[in-house]
C-alpha cells in the first residue's frame, strides 16, 4: 500500500506496538461466547461498528420534552410570511420543504438574504426546544455526581441513567433529544446509518489486543480506525460477520485506550479520539476527548453493544452542520437556534480566555459486528502472506 | 520459468494503423499531441480542443453561442478554409466557418490557460475532451485512474508489468497472468500473446507479461505498485503532473491534495461573489482562508496556474479556481473546510482538492 504507519498524533499512546513485520490479522471473536473453549490465549479481537447512533433516551408519553419538540428552518420561514407569499413562493404550497428551490429559499432568512446556516447569529430565531428530563443514557465523564463546575468543566445539570446511576453527562441529549431528525427514527440519524451501511463510508473498526481471557482480562488495548474496505453483504443486504477490513491510513486515527474486560463487558481510560463519520451527505469527523468505550462484548451470539462516551467539540460538532446546512429541513431545526444552544450547554474544556465551554458532553451507542482488522505495518504492498495468515487464523478460530 | 515460447505476429499491421494515423491529414490550425494513450488534439497554439455533447443532436450546427462561446470559444477557421479528412467546417449563426470533426463542432476552454491545461475535461459531463483513444485487444482496456491512463482487464482490475522480467511459481501466488482468449491473435509488434508452459496464453504488452495482483480486490485498486520494487502498474499515460509543493495526505474524504505540511488544499466551487452574499462573507473568509501564494516566477503545469492578487502576489489556481487552505485545519489530515459555505445547499462553498481530481476521462 505504499503508505506510512498509522501515526498516534496525540501522543497518548500507551504501549509501543507490537512490532510484526507485514501485516496483522486481527483474530475475530469466532463465535466466542458460543465456544469459549476455543478462546485463543492471546489474541486480538477484531469489531466493525455497523450501527451508530446518538445516545437518546425517549419515553412513551415524551415526558422528556414538555414543551413538544423543536420547530424547524421551514416552519419558521413559513410563519413569517404572508400569505399571498407564501402562495406565489411555493406554488400555492406545493413545493415541498425538502426540495432545493423552497430548502433555499426558506434558508436564506438573513437580512441581506444570507443563508442562516451559513451565518447561524445573523438572526435570531426562537429558543431551542432541549431536553428537560431527569433520565438519560451516557457515562459520568467528569466523576461527579453533582454538575458544579471544575477546570475542566462548567456547570451543568446531570442525568440519572435508566439503571439508577448518578452523575451522567450527556448535555448532547439534552440538545438534540426534542429535535425530530435526534428521535427514534428521525430522519437525520436513520438516514446517516442507512449511508453507511449502503456507502460504506465512515466504518469505525474497534481493535482489542492483549486479550488473555475475553470474558474477563484486567489489561487490554483498544483501538480505533476508519475501514479501507466496503461492508461484505449477504443475498439480503445482511452486513457479513467475519469480514477481514483493511485499514485506513489516516493521522489521527488509532490512539491507543487502556481498557479492562469484566464479565464481558469492555471499558476504557479516558483517551482523545477520532472516530470517521459520513451521513447525509457529508463527512464529519468526530473529535472527543476523555472518550471512552462501554462495550457489552457478549450482548448477544452475534453483536457487541454499548455506548461510546466523551466531550465533542462544539466546533467539530457544528462542522457537520455548516457542511449540511440541508437537514435543517430534514432534521427540522433551526441552525441559529441549535448554535446558540449549542454553545450555551456546552460544559466541558473551558476556553482558558473566555471561560466558556468548548465541548459538549456526549454518548453514541453502537452495534458492532466481529471482524478481521488488517493494519499495514510497513511500507511494503500488501501480501499473499498476510492474506494467507488470515485465513490461517480463521481456519484456526473455527 | 513459465514462460516458453514467445509469438509475435502482426507488427505489420499495427505499423500500418500507426503510420495511418501518423499521416492522417489536418487543417494547418490543428495540431496533434501523440501522448501514450492516443492523441489529443490541439489548436495552433496548442491548447486543448473539445466537443459539445448537444451539438450531436443539431449535426452541421453549433448549438453553443453567447455566453456559452464565450467559456468555450469555437475555433473559428479562416474564409478559404477547405475540409481535410475527418475534418469539415460548419457555419455558425454569425455565419462565421467553424472547424468540425466527425461533423461534430470544436471549441477550446476558457479556463485552460495555457497550452497543456485541460480543465474543460472537468467542466460539465456535456463537454469531451477531442481525444483518440489507442486501440487495445477486445478484452483489455483503457482506464482513468489517479496513475493516469493505465491498462484494465475485463473485469476493469488493475494490469501489472514485472520490470525484471521472471515470475516464479512463488511470485504467481500473488500475481495473476492475463489471459488472452484462446483464439485471440496478437494485435500489434506491442500487442502479442505468450504460451505458457501451464497452457494459458497470455497477452504482453511492449515485450513484457501482463498481469493482475490477487491483492487488488476492486477495480481502481493498484496495491501492487512498486511490490518487491520490480512490479509497476502499465501506465500509458501520466496523470497530469502537479508543482513539487503538492503533496497527497490520507484523509477522512480520501487521498487528498496538501501542502508541503501535510494540510489539505480546497478550492472554492462557487464563484466568490455568490459566497460572500449567501454563506461567507468578507469577514468570514478573511477570518477562515488563506490563499496558497505562488512563488515569484511560477510557471503554470498541466491544470495549475496562478493569478495576480490585489496585493500583487500570485495565488495558485488548480481548475481554474484559487487555491487556499482552512485556517481550522489544525494538522495534517484535518478537511474541516471541505463543505464549508455550502449553507442549506448539498454542494457548493469550498471542497477539499481530492486526488480523485487527477483521473482524465478521455474515453468519451
Amino acid at each position: 500500500m505504499g503508505k506510512t504507519l498509522i501515526s498516534n498524533r496525540l501522543l497518548n499512546s500507551i504501549e509501543a506496538r507490537p512490532a510484526l513485520a507485514g501485516f496483522i490479522a486481527s483474530v475475530a471473536l469466532t463465535a466466542f461466547m458460543q465456544n469459549p473453549a476455543k478462546a485463543n490465549d492471546e489474541s486480538t479481537l477484531g469489531f466493525v461498528v455497523v450501527s451508530f447512533y446518538t445516545s437518546v433516551y425517549e419515553t412513551k408519553y415524551m415526558e422528556e420534552c414538555p414543551r413538544g419538540l423543536e420547530i424547524g428552518n421551514d416552519e419558521i420561514w413559513w410563519k413569517s410570511l404572508e400569505p399571498g407569499i407564501r402562495d406565489e413562493l411555493t406554488n400555492g404550497g406545493d413545493i415541498e420543504p425538502v426540495t432545493g428551490t423552497r430548502r433555499a429559499m426558506s434558508a436564506k432568512r438573513g437580512p441581506n438574504g444570507e443563508d442562516v446556516c451559513g451565518f447561524p447569529t445573523i438572526v435570531e430565531d426562537p429558543p431551542m426546544k432541549t431536553v428537560e428530563g431527569a433520565i438519560s443514557y451516557g457515562m459520568n465523564l467528569d466523576g461527579l455526581t453533582e454538575g458544579t463546575p471544575t477546570p475542566k468543566t462548567c456547570s451543568h445539570k446531570n442525568f440519572t441513567s435508566p439503571a439508577g446511576e448518578t452523575g451522567i453527562d450527556n448535555q448532547m441529549y439534552r440538545l438534540l433529544g426534542c429535535t425530530y431528525g435526534w428521535r427514534n427514527s428521525g430522519y437525520v440519524e436513520t438516514n446517516a446509518n442507512g449511508e453507511l451501511v449502503d456507502t460504506s463510508q465512515g466504518i469505525i473498526l474497534v481493535e482489542i489486543s492483549s486479550v488473555d481471557d475475553r470474558h474477563n482480562d484486567d489489561d487490554v488495548v483498544v483501538r480505533m480506525y476508519r475501514a479501507k474496505d466496503v461492508f461484505p453483504k449477504d443475498a439480503q443486504g445482511n452486513i457479513l460477520p467475519y469480514s477481514s477490513y483493511r485499514v485506513h491510513d489516516i493521522p489521527g486515527y488509532g490512539n491507543a485506550a487502556k481498557g479492562r474486560i469484566i464479565d464481558g463487558v469492555l471499558t476504557t481510560d479516558p483517551i482523545e479520539a477520532y472516530l470517521p463519520y459520513y451521513g447525509n451527505l457529508t463527512h464529519s469527523e468526530i473529535h472527543l476527548r476523555d472518550m471512552r468505550l462501554e462495550v457489552d462484548l457478549e450482548a448477544t451470539d452475534e453483536r457487541a453493544k454499548g455506548i461510546i462516551a466523551g466531550y465533542r467539540d462544539v466546533d467539530n460538532f457544528w462542522s457537520y452542520f455548516r457542511k449540511g446546512g440541508y437537514m435543517a429541513v430534514t432534521g427540522q431545526f433551526s441552525c441559529p437556534a441549535m448554535y446558540k444552544a449549542a454553545h450555551e450547554l456546552a460544559d466541558g474544556y473551558p476556553d482558558p480566555d473566555t471561560g466558556e465551554c468548548t465541548a459538549l458532553s456526549s454518548s453514541y451507542t453502537i452495534e458492532a459486528i466481529p471482524a478481521y482488522i488488517v493494519r499495514p505495518e510497513s511500507d511494503e504492498p500488501k501480501t499473499s502472506a498476510a492474506t494467507q495468515d488470515i485465513q490461517d487464523t480463521r481456519l484456526a478460530a473455527n | 520459468m513459465n514462460i516458453v515460447k514467445l509469438t509475435v505476429i502482426g507488427a505489420s499491421l499495427l505499423f500500418s494503423q500507426t503510420n495511418a494515423m501518423a499521416q492522417q491529414s489536418l487543417p494547418s490550425d490543428v495540431g496533434v499531441h501523440e501522448l501514450g494513450a492516443g492523441r489529443l488534439f490541439v489548436n495552433d497554439d496548442g491548447f486543448t480542443l473539445y466537443t459539445f455533447e448537444q451539438d450531436k443532436h443539431q449535426p452541421g450546427t453549433s448549438v453553443c453561442i453567447d455566453e456559452c462561446a464565450v467559456a468555450w470559444p469555437p475555433v473559428l477557421a479562416s474564409d478559404n478554409a477547405i475540409p481535410v479528412g475527418k475534418w469539415t467546417l460548419i457555419k455558425r449563426q454569425d455565419d462565421t466557418p467553424q472547424w468540425a470533426y466527425n461533423g461534430q463542432p470544436v471549441y477550446t476552454h476558457i479556463k485552460d490557460t495555457h497550452p497543456g491545461a485541460i480543465v474543460g475535461e472537468k467542466a460539465s459531463v456535456s463537454w469531451d475532451v477531442l481525444y483518440e483513444l489507442v486501440e487495445t485487444p477486445p478484452d483489455i482496456s483503457i482506464q482513468a485512474s489517479v496513475l493516469g491512463q493505465i491498462l484494465t482487464n475485463s473485469t476493469r482490475m488493475t494490469i501489472y508489468k514485472e520490470t525484471s522480467g521472471a515470475c516464479d511459481d512463488a511470485c504467481m501466488k500473488r500475481w495473476q497472468p492475463v489471459e488472452a482468449p484462446w483464439m485471440a491473435s496478437p494485435l500489434s509488434d506491442e500487442w502479442a500473446i505468450i504460451s505458457r508452459d501451464d497452457g494459458l496464453t497470455q497477452w504482453s504488452y511492449q515485450g513484457q507479461p501482463l498481469y493482475t495482483f490477487k491483492d487488488d480486490f476492486r477495480s481502481g485498486e493498484s496495491n501492487g505498485q512498486d511490490a518487491e520494487g520490480t512490479w509497476k502498474v502499465v501506465v500509458l499515460q501520466d496523470a497530469p503532473q502537479i508543482p513539487s509543493w503538492v503533496k497527497f495526505q490520507e484523509t477522512d474524504l480520501g487521498e487528498v491534495m496538501a501542502n508541503e505540511d501535510g494540510m489539505t488544499l480546497y478550492y472554492m466551487l462557487w464563484d466568490e461573489e455568490r459566497i460572500k452574499r449567501e454563506t461567507c462573507g468578507e469577514e468570514c473568509i478573511r477570518d477562515n482562508w488563506d490563499p496558497v501564494i505562488a512563488p515569484e516566477g511560477a510557471q503554470p503545469i498541466a491544470n495549475w496556474s496562478t493569478a495576480e492578487l490585489k496585493n500583487g502576489s500570485r495565488q495558485w489556481l488548480y481548475m481554474g479556481l484559487p487555491v487556499v487552505t482552512f485556517r481550522s485545519d489544525k494538522m495534517p489530515g484535518d478537511t474541516y473546510g471541505d463543505k464549508f459555505g455550502t449553507g442549506s445547499q448539498i454542494r457548493g462553498g469550498w471542497a477539499a482538492i481530492l486526488k480523485e481530481s487527477l483521473i482524465q476521462d478521455f474515453s468519451s
